[in-house]
């Protein structure tokens, strides 16, 4: 089931044509979902919580939002801007342009580091923070590289992404057809094409993007380690994750329970590293469960 | 959701002027009934889905009195929304102390809790249990699957794998062990924020220690040896049973453990492993953790607990 039906929206940030969806009242809840821009065997995009979005938004004030260069939202307009910095920044733009804030951010996998930063860096535009399964925020290695090894299928093919995505799952029933073919969509548009070239062909992966992020992920841990994040945070991890295991998340929860007081850790059982798709029926309840207790300050 | 709670309160270091501890709840009338023999003390309020509370410690144990208030400050808010239970286990408070020497052992402990909940006649029951109690709740799933519809095991070292650290932050208690004051030293050492002793809680302990019947738990236990020669051989020898039909079968019912983060006592190291254990075989699983919290996270964090535990109950409703 796709969130077509609420209707996407377009919205320019600072020049980028940036692609969300929105719906309900109350409380505002942002999406931001994982995944590189130039991906070439994955597409995440807004629509991996179409599981999460239509519930929720009985509830609260959902916004799902296409990362820069993801789903389809346009590329970075310059070489420099292939790195996790410009996606925060423009994530928190995109916010501040929509101007529902502040929010309470959901980010998974990479948009876990993406909600952290903008808590960090733009506090007046955050409520609370969840970050779900996000190895690239947490201290230590994530092993998506291990567990993508020998992806035997060509780029841009439905084959691929779901050999990817079936590697990220303990259960594979959450991988729907419809949900393959909209990421098959997404990987076939002419400005992935673009991205794909830049990051993999001429080497921005390898150049730019991760050493960068190295970086930024150290200055990040420092300030952890030392001011904190000012917002309260939920972790929710997935036991059987393959990719940011579950030690992982014991990790990162110890440096945040260090300065933020209202933190907490949840983790489910049989799930990989997509919860909310796996398991979302506790996933939306954890979700409300914290973000209820955040408002009456618990 | 309409979890009534007490107004939103900053979490303050203890050392903080402006922290004042929630303040008790009056549980109502307390009940009593005939258990096979032996009269239990419980209270019973609301109406709906049944849960059911059980404290933590042992029968017999001077500095570490508990009784079925210590779930106030959840037992009330969310007896607005189920049938709340609170239970005191076998010679425990306000309940008998056992007939025979051979009541003196965890295994008799949760017979009597099963036994209770049968001739109370509301199964199945969502059962909470915390520390000691945590063994019995889990240990009871595993026995009587009937009986039970969801399980919570609140910082529970009773039942984890790995060695106890209890004994080593209780070690030299102040004298005599049943005072206001070693009582008072043993609650402050198990929790975060040592402000949430307060007096109130102390009375209602020092009341149920001050019970003769509790003095003669407290020789059968100490002088005349049974903690050593016959409980804790007891609870350890059925503590690995239990991990070996948790490995096997796993637990009959949805389940979820919790944590203080900064438990002195139950050290979370084990229960992490208890977490693998858990995961094993029951897919219902899940974890969740408590910043700033001590021992008594229910205590230390009433608000944060009892929406959990009303999100958890409705869902396996």
């Amino acid at each position: 089931m796709s969130l077509q039906r609420f209707g996407e929206k377009f919205i320019d940030v600072d020049g980028i044509r940036s692609r969300y969806f929105e719906a309900g009242s109350g409380e505002r809840l942002v999406f931001i979902h994982g995944g590189t821009c130039g991906d070439s065997d994955s597409a995440a995009n807004a629509e991996d919580w179409d599981r999460n979005f239509p519930i929720m938004s009985e509830h609260y004030h959902c916004i799902s939002i296409d990362r820069l260069g993801q789903g389809y939202t346009d590329n970075p307009k310059t070489d420099n801007d292939y790195q996790m910095a410009a996606s925060v920044e423009h994530a928190a733009a995109m916010l501040r342009k929509i101007g529902k804030g502040p929010y309470h951010l959901v980010g998974h996998s990479r948009g876990g580091y993406v909600a952290c930063r903008i808590a960090m860096d733009h506090p007046d535009l955050v409520s609370s923070c969840i970050i779900v399964s996000s190895a690239t925020l947490a201290p230590g290695l994530g092993k998506g590289d291990v567990a993508f090894i020998g992806n035997p299928h060509p780029r841009f093919s439905k084959e691929s992404s779901v050999y990817t995505y079936e590697k990220y799952s303990y259960k594979t029933d959450h991988m729907t057809p419809d949900w393959i073919d909209l990421k098959y969509n997404i990987l076939i548009t002419e400005k992935n094409r673009v991205a794909i070239a830049k990051m993999k062909d001429q080497g921005l992966l390898h150049s730019l993007f991760q050493p960068r992020l190295r970086g930024d992920r150290e200055q990040l841990f420092m300030r952890l380690e030392h001011e904190g994040i000012l917002r309260p945070t939920l972790l929710i991890w997935g036991f059987n994750d393959p990719t940011a295991e579950v030690q992982l998340s014991y990790g990162l929860y110890e440096m945040i329970a260090k300065h933020q007081p209202r933190s907490q850790l949840s983790i489910l059982n049989e799930t990989g590293h997509h919860i909310f798709r796996e398991r979302y029926d506790e996933f939306n309840r954890i979700v409300a469960n914290f973000v209820e207790g955040v408002i009456n300050g618990d | 959701m309409a979890i009534e709670t007490v107004s939103p309160r900053p979490i303050l270091s203890m050392m903080d002027e402006k922290f004042t501890p929630p303040k008790g709840l009056d549980m109502g009338e307390a009940k009593f009934i005939d258990v096979d023999g032996i009269r239990t003390r419980y209270f019973d309020q609301g109406a709906g889905e049944r849960i059911v509370f059980f404290h933590g410690g042992n029968l017999g144990d001077a500095g570490g009195t508990s009784t079925a208030r210590v779930w106030e400050l959840n037992f009330i808010p969310l007896s607005k929304h189920f049938n709340t239970i609170s239970v005191e286990r076998l010679g425990q408070a306000y309940t008998d102390i056992p007939k025979t020497d051979d009541g003196y052992t965890m295994h008799a402990s949760v017979q009597h809790a099963a036994a209770f909940l049968r001739t109370l006649g509301k199964a199945p029951y969502h059962i909470v249990g915390h520390s000691r109690g945590g063994y019995v709740v889990c240990r009871m799933a595993m026995e009587y699957p009937e009986l039970v519809k969801s399980c919570t095991i609140v910082s529970s070292g009773s039942l984890s794998p790995g060695q106890p650290r209890t004994h080593l932050v209780m070690q030299n208690a102040p004298v005599p062990k049943i005072s206001r004051q070693a009582v008072r030293w043993h609650f402050e050492r198990y929790s975060y924020n040592i402000k949430i002793v307060t007096e109130e809680w102390m009375d209602e302990l020092m009341s149920a220690a001050a019970l003769e019947k509790n003095q003669i738990a407290i020789h059968k236990m100490n002088k005349e040896g049974l903690l050593n020669k016959l409980f804790l051989p007891g609870l350890v020898k059925q503590r690995t049973e239990t991990h070996r039909w948790l490995l096997e079968r796993g637990m009959p019912c949805p389940t979820l453990v919790t944590w203080g983060y900064n438990d002195p006592t139950a050290d979370l190291e084990n229960g992490k492993l208890l977490i693998e254990v858990l995961m094993k075989k029951q897919r219902h699983t899940e974890v969740r953790l408590f910043n700033r919290s001590g021992h008594f996270v229910y205590r230390e964090h009433p608000e944060a607990f009892s929406r959990m535990i009303y999100k958890f109950v409705k869902q396996y409703s």
